[in-house]
């Protein structure tokens, strides 16, 4: 595990202007920014004094048949702009043709003179049935890496936002949807790097994300909330045509458990990944996060799963 | 699944009725209880209902406790030392708090808060409201008057009065008289208003908290709904029997009133004499809860019409509108004392009259 202290803020307009003018022009199309840099661009874009906290910047390829052609141009290019591979891990360097496609390591590319974020191409996944991790190799002029894909990432490819840059970013509800779903239960797994000096569950990091999201949310517009069950239910109907009405019942029960109040130490540490991330500007209390949850309860996911039944 | 059953005696206990049966589980239902002793003897009842053989689970249900939930467990602790520990294990007790779940040893599950929240709607719609006081049904009638005075309908059959506030003729002719003096008495029994019985207001204002059992919730979250979101969502839930008041009343009779801004929304719940059952609150905002603070500013006030009919006015999208007269005592509470007085004397009764 290291320590991640030394994580900065970054600003989310000027991050996707420069992976943007990085990203070869017939290619951007197929960029999607994923995760909290694009949650940070959506909710802080008009206000260039708010900064997100973060450290990777996960590029999405899609759609799925265009992610290796896409992929390669993309590393390429910023291969030949001097971005250099994240040494920092077990995955320094690029892998070559006899190793196993999952044994490569993913793209992870520093811009050129900084190491303070880097970018990871990701890809979605080929059907709607694929939510394990799957890695497809993708050959570059450097050697051989894994594109991957896993989970709900194919949510985000549900009616992404333009920005002025040429790249789409992921909505916010449909982030907050795929964490959710990733996450039905409080897990184990522990986060291969410590959160501002603390181990932190990644379940509760990324249900903190989902209550960061909502509080984001709200604070931009009252009651915004109550749009996001139809959109959920549009976005779950076009990604997983055939199994969309048995995740709906699963969308919040993780959320539920981590509200009750004998899992505050896991809200704890949803709350102190938010005041670390998303919600840095405004360090959410305890108290706080947990009505925020109520609420997003109570306006998104009660509905979405009366849609569910009803339809 | 298997209904549940209310009131229902046990077997070997005779003149016990539980207040729910679900399967092999009793629940015994506290609402607002502030006692510890009473709480005590609930402890021990329920122990003394495990000892039957058809009885697997005991649960006590605390609706809305003034006790702390430290002095809760405290008690808990105290009780598993003289309860039989083959007896105590099969003992829980379950707490909403704000419409919010806890429970010792353990909160209930989701599966269980729907069933003990109809527990909890048929032991409030069942059981009756503290006997209204003879002030409290003075004040009903003094209010009723009031609406008819500043509305300009004229006199009111005495029975009426009694048919409208749900109480007795010796009652309403008490009331009567305590303002007499205010009063224009008609041949064929009706009664109405001279003037405005600004003395009487006076007191009513004084007592207004207790008459109308004004229950004030503050946001908790830090980031607290706007009165206009909290009023949008009580639209959804179409109730007929609450009503809305305080400013937005004021403006939906007199839309000229200079009142800018909403602090807060106060709202009117029709309960007749039952307990006004509040569980939908949290349905406005589950950051909302109790407080008896005066130096804390509510985002939600609700007041509690005791009376027969509730004189609602109906609204646009099946939310009614609180009477003005609740409105104008709406007001006062909130201490926006020169709109009081604006919206008192922007009614037809009024006009021209001295304030």
């Amino acid at each position: 595990m290291s320590h991640d202290a030394s994580v900065k803020l970054i600003s989310p307009s000027a991050v996707l202007k420069q992976v943007a003018d990085a990203i070869p022009e017939d290619f951007r199309q197929n960029i999607i920014i994923v995760g909290s840099l694009a949650a940070g661009y959506y909710f802080f874009a008009d206000n260039p004094k708010l900064q997100v906290r973060t450290k990777d910047v996960d590029c999405l390829l899609s759609p799925r048949i265009e992610a290796i052609s896409a992929g390669q141009a993309v590393a390429d290019r910023l291969f030949a702009e001097h971005w250099q591979l994240r040494t920092e891990g077990d995955w320094g360097k690029a892998g070559d043709a006899s190793m196993p496609v999952n044994k490569l390591p993913v793209v992870r590319l520093h811009p050129p003179g900084s190491t303070e974020w880097f970018i990871e191409l990701l890809t979605v996944p080929e059907s709607e049935s694929d939510l394990e991790r799957k890695d497809i190799r993708l050959v570059t002029s450097q050697g051989h890496f894994s594109l991957c894909s896993f989970g709900f990432l194919s949510l985000a490819e549900f009616q992404p936002i333009m920005t002025p840059f040429g790249i789409a970013i992921a909505r916010p509800e449909t982030m907050a949807l795929a964490n959710l779903l990733h996450h039905p239960a409080i897990g184990r797994e522990i986060m291969s790097s410590l959160i501002a000096g603390r181990s932190i569950k990644r379940s509760n990091k990324d249900l903190g994300r989902v209550l960061a999201i909502a509080r984001l949310a709200e604070a931009k517009e009252e009651d915004s909330l109550q749009n996001w069950p139809t959109l959920w239910t549009a976005a779950l109907q076009n990604r997983f045509p055939t199994i969309w009405r048995s995740l709906v019942r699963q969308v919040g029960s993780g959320l539920r458990q981590l509200l009750r109040p004998e899992n505050e130490a896991d809200l704890e540490e949803a709350r102190h990944t938010c005041a670390y991330g998303l919600l840095v500007s405004q360090a959410p209390t305890l108290k706080l996060l947990e009505v925020t949850g109520q609420r997003l309860i109570q306006d998104a996911i009660v509905p979405l799963e009366m849609l569910g039944q009803a339809s | 699944m298997k209904a549940i059953q209310f009131e229902c005696p046990i077997d070997n206990f005779p003149g016990f009725r539980a207040d729910a049966v679900l399967d092999d589980t009793v629940y015994e239902v506290l609402v607002e209880s502030r006692d510890a002793r009473r709480l005590r003897s609930a402890l021990m009842e329920m122990a003394r209902v495990a000892s039957s053989k058809k009885v697997n689970r005991v649960v006590l249900v605390l609706e809305e406790p003034s006790i702390t939930i430290s002095r809760l467990h405290g008690e808990w602790e105290g009780a598993a030392s003289v309860i039989r520990p083959d007896l105590f294990v099969r003992l829980s007790m379950v707490i909403r708090q704000s419409g919010k779940w806890s429970g010792i040893p353990a909160s209930p599950n989701d599966n269980e808060v729907p069933m003990l929240e109809e527990i909890i709607r048929h032991e409030i719609a069942t059981r009756p409201a503290s006997l209204n006081r003879s002030s409290e049904a003075h004040y009903e009638i003094l209010r009723i008057l009031i609406h008819q005075w500043l509305l300009g309908k004229g006199p009111i059959a005495v029975s009426s009065l009694m048919e409208i506030s749900g109480t007795s003729h010796p009652t309403v002719s008490r009331s009567l008289e305590r303002f007499d003096h205010y009063l224009k008495r008609h041949s064929d029994r009706s009664v109405e208003l001279r003037s405005f019985p600004r003395d009487e207001w006076t007191r009513l204002l004084a007592v207004s908290d207790e008459v109308r059992g004004t229950v004030r919730f503050a946001d908790r979250s830090g980031q607290a709904r706007s009165p206009e979101s909290l009023f949008r969502r009580l639209r959804q839930l179409q109730r007929q029997d609450i009503a809305v008041g305080g400013v937005l009343g004021a403006k939906h009779y007199q839309p000229s009133l200079d009142l800018v801004g909403n602090p807060r929304l106060d709202i009117s719940i029709h309960s007749g004499r039952k307990i006004a059952d509040l569980s939908f609150v949290e349905r406005l905002d589950p950051g909302l809860e109790k407080t008896v603070r005066r130096d804390e500013s509510p985002t939600l006030v609700i007041h509690t019409i005791r009376r027969a009919e509730s004189l609602f006015q109906p609204g646009e999208d099946c939310l009614p509108w609180a009477d003005p007269v609740e409105c104008l005592l709406d007001l006062h509470e909130a201490r926006l004392e020169s709109q009081a007085l604006e919206f008192l004397n922007s009614f037809p009764a009024t006009k021209g009259r001295p304030s």
